[in-house]
């Protein structure tokens, strides 16, 4: 299970780079957070793995969506 | 019969349906092969019983808000038009898929997951009677915000995908609002959170058991004055948060088409719909769990009081739609920021104080 939540956050990490929009950038770095929350949730920390959801994906991502609407450009 | 009702947790119950029926040994030789059909089982119930329910629910609210009008509602598909869910659903299920060719294909595709994943994944942290769950986390009540936020994404990224303008606009208000709106739900929960000591919703129902001089039960709206003041703030910031009327801005017809889903057809809007019906579904029985004493009731079994206070919920925020109009975005967000959010915050500190001097 580990090496899957490893290889889903290593791979999503790399697309954020690879990728040329910003919006899918954003969203493989949403894909990488909720890893990284199934990883506090193996090491048994339920309760960071849900603050980790609930800031991140539910406030950062969320922020940044926005920032890249309200800006316009290519999207 | 009697040791049915002894059984704590749905997945309990269908290893028992297991062992009863002789299967479970001959699973067990492979390793995890029961669990994960147990758990296959218990998500395809939960999402039949979705399925069923919300089209039940969208069956009673237009029979309901029919009756309010003076109309009949529907009437044709079988007696009173009580089929009439199952052939909106055979509609869904034929219709063409149909994608705008200038949207973004990839993330018009998996939008609706998006908003229906977190849904579904927070209906089955609800517990549903005193035995009857289908998950028991130590903190499901924070599990339940932390998730159901995620699907404020799915929503702005189907706005955005559909490439209309109509759509983009409803995305941002939707996102706006249930962001604003998360603030005072959150602080109306935390009073729970400082009464009972626990972020796990059954030991918060749990909590709730008992009766003030023998009569009035110990829920936690009966606890003066923070309680009702919590249960209102409760009540207002979950109706904004599944976006029905009077706050119901993402999709003011009038206005937006038909806010974020208006590029959507057949079986994505499907999901649009039964997730709004789960957020419907999960914003009355939180109430119910953190104020109205969830499955606590006298007499009865557990998951019926439970039942029963969800369906008088839904059906009060039914009656609501029925009779009163639409807030203009800016008095949503001053409601939320200058009415809501400071009222929580007092509320929080009095909270603090009673439980420091009793």
């Amino acid at each position: 299970m580990f090496y899957l939540l490893a290889i889903i956050i290593i791979f999503s990490s790399l697309m954020i780079l690879k990728t040329k929009r910003v919006i899918t950038a954003a969203v493989f770095l949403a894909l990488s957070l909720f890893g990284v929350a199934g990883l506090y949730i193996l090491l048994s920390a339920y309760f960071i793995a849900a603050i980790q959801l609930l800031i991140y994906v539910g406030g950062v991502m969320v922020l940044i969506v926005f920032g890249i609407f309200l800006t316009g450009g290519e999207g | 019969m009697m040791e049915l009702f002894e059984i704590e947790g749905i997945y309990e119950f269908f290893k028992y349906l297991l062992v009863k029926l002789g299967i479970y040994h001959y699973l067990e030789r492979i390793l995890y092969l029961p669990e994960i059909l147990i758990y296959l089982i218990m998500g395809l119930t939960l999402f039949g019983g979705i399925v069923i329910i919300a089209l039940y629910l969208s069956y009673l609210e237009r029979k309901f808000i029919g009756h309010i009008q003076v109309r009949l509602g529907p009437m044709r598909v079988g007696p009173h038009g009580f089929l009439q869910p199952i052939a909106d659903f055979l509609k869904f299920l034929q219709k063409e898929e149909i994608i705008p060719e200038k949207s973004d294909k990839l993330f018009f595709i998996i939008s609706p997951l998006l908003v229906f994943v977190p849904a579904f994944i927070t209906l089955s942290l609800i517990p549903l009677g005193r035995n009857l769950f289908f998950t028991d986390f130590s903190i499901s009540l924070l599990l339940v915000f932390s998730i159901s936020s995620a699907s404020v994404l799915g929503v702005i990224l189907a706005g955005w995908s559909s490439n209309n303008k109509y759509s983009i606009l409803g995305g941002m208000r939707t996102a706006a609002q249930l962001i604003s709106y998360e603030l005072p739900l959150v602080l109306a929960v935390i009073t729970v959170v400082i009464l009972s000591g626990s972020l796990n919703l059954q030991e918060i129902v749990k909590a709730q058991g008992g009766y003030f001089l023998s009569f009035i039960p110990k829920w936690y709206i009966f606890y003066l004055p923070v309680g009702p003041i919590g249960a209102l703030i409760l009540f207002i910031s979950s109706l904004a948060e599944m976006g029905r009327t009077p706050f119901d801005l993402p999709e003011a017809e009038s206005e937006l088409v038909a806010g974020y889903n208006t590029e959507f057809c057949g079986v994505m809007w499907a999901f649009f719909m039964f997730s709004e019906y789960i957020h419907l579904i999960v914003g009355a029985s939180l109430l119910t769990l953190l104020y109205l004493g969830g499955w606590q009731g006298p007499l009865l079994p557990s998951f019926i009081w439970f039942g029963v206070k969800v369906i008088v919920i839904i059906l009060l925020i039914m009656w609501i739609r029925a009779t009163i109009p639409r807030v203009r975005i800016d008095q949503l967000l001053s409601l939320s920021l200058k009415v809501l959010l400071p009222l929580g915050i007092l509320n929080i500190f009095i909270t603090g104080l009673v439980v420091l001097w009793f």
